[in-house]
């Protein structure tokens, strides 16, 4: 199986360049990971980030084929060769496959992704009934792989200014959530012609989110939400 | 919050349903119907339900197509100024051709 793999160590290399590889045998159920492991033996200089492999620590996020994916959970028996792996768009690159993700992180933080809750401290926890609870589902098991906002053309645009869907599905979690109390607040947050209405409903980011989440779905309503606290 | 973001979302969005539901109507009022000269369409066209109608219609079509662009501008027009200068010439045009339509639909009798 052929692969071509970006090479770049900004350190040394004048230019980024595509480096071929190919994978002898592939057994069956081998994933991209397994493959980006066995090119590390053939050659050591080259660089990937990946942790637990499989699908739920979100550091494996590369870009094949043109469309972003983790490594570790992309079986190679669906690629079309020759597979072409990059790192994820929009980013600055450390390394090879190793992408800066301070940008992303930044609008992670930017949405407070944490409970506020200034009622009284009750003398148990703050309690949720299951619908409440339920309602959550699809917003809290984002794994910040990035795959979805460096796919958003939006996002890519406008990367400063607009958040991003990872960070709006993460905005939408804590607005929904019945124990919050700062709803307005993170409204005012997300106030401006950018940082929530850059979204065009593209839906790339539904199309390659590696744990099936929506976060256009949230998009529209945390919209809904403002819309309604605005009337 | 008005004014936020979502002013023109909404307009976008109310001016896509008047556009819809409006362009319905026409196509219903006229279907089966032979093709009609320029005589009976300027009749048709001055009756006061169907010009003020029609008036609203190009009034959406022209906010729709403001938040259109202006989105567009905003994704691929990165420097303030240039982007300012468009939106300026955007708005002329735009109130150009809606002040054009307000003329021709005055002439079948608004």
């Amino acid at each position: 199986m052929r692969f071509s793999i970006y090479r770049y160590n900004p350190e040394t290399d004048a230019e980024p360049r595509m480096q071929r590889f190919e994978l002898e045998s592939v057994s069956r159920g081998m994933m991209l990971l397994d493959a980006l492991l066995r090119f590390k033996e053939q050659d050591e200089s080259l660089v990937f980030r990946h942790a637990c492999g499989e699908g739920h620590c979100g550091a494996d996020g590369v870009n094949v084929n043109g469309v972003n994916v983790l490594a570790c959970t992309t079986r190679l028996s669906i690629l079309r060769e020759p597979v072409q792996v990059t790192p994820l768009p929009g980013l600055p690159v450390i390394r090879d496959l190793v992408v800066d993700m301070e940008a992303f992180f930044s609008q992670y933080r930017a949405v407070r992704p944490y409970l506020i809750a200034d009622d009284p401290e009750p003398e148990v926890e703050r309690r949720q009934s299951p619908e409440q609870r339920a309602g959550l589902d699809g917003s809290f098991e984002c794994i910040l792989c990035a795959c979805c906002t460096t796919q958003c053309p939006s996002w890519q645009n406008n990367p400063e200014r607009y958040l991003g869907p990872a960070a709006l599905l993460q905005a939408w979690r804590f607005l929904n959530d019945s124990r919050d109390t700062a709803t307005e607040e993170r409204l005012n947050d997300l106030a401006g012609p950018y940082a929530l209405f850059r979204c065009r409903t593209v839906m790339n980011c539904v199309n390659v989110c590696p744990k099936d989440l929506n976060p256009t779905e949230a998009i529209g309503r945390i919209r809904r939400l403002m819309l309604k606290s605005s009337l | 919050m008005m004014g936020s973001g979502i002013t023109p979302w909404l307009l976008q969005r109310l001016s896509s349903v008047y556009l819809g539901l409006y362009g319905s109507c026409i196509a219903i009022c006229w279907m089966g119907r032979p093709a009609p000269d320029h005589a009976a369409w300027t009749a048709w066209v001055g009756q006061p339900w169907v010009s003020l109608g029609m008036g609203l219609f190009v009034l959406a079509l022209l906010l729709h197509l403001w938040v259109g662009l202006r989105s567009l501008l905003m994704d691929w027009v990165t420097r303030t100024a240039v982007r300012a200068a468009l939106n300026g010439l955007l708005l002329i045009g735009l109130t150009g051709v809606g002040l054009w339509a307000l003329r021709t639909l005055w002439r079948a009798g608004l």
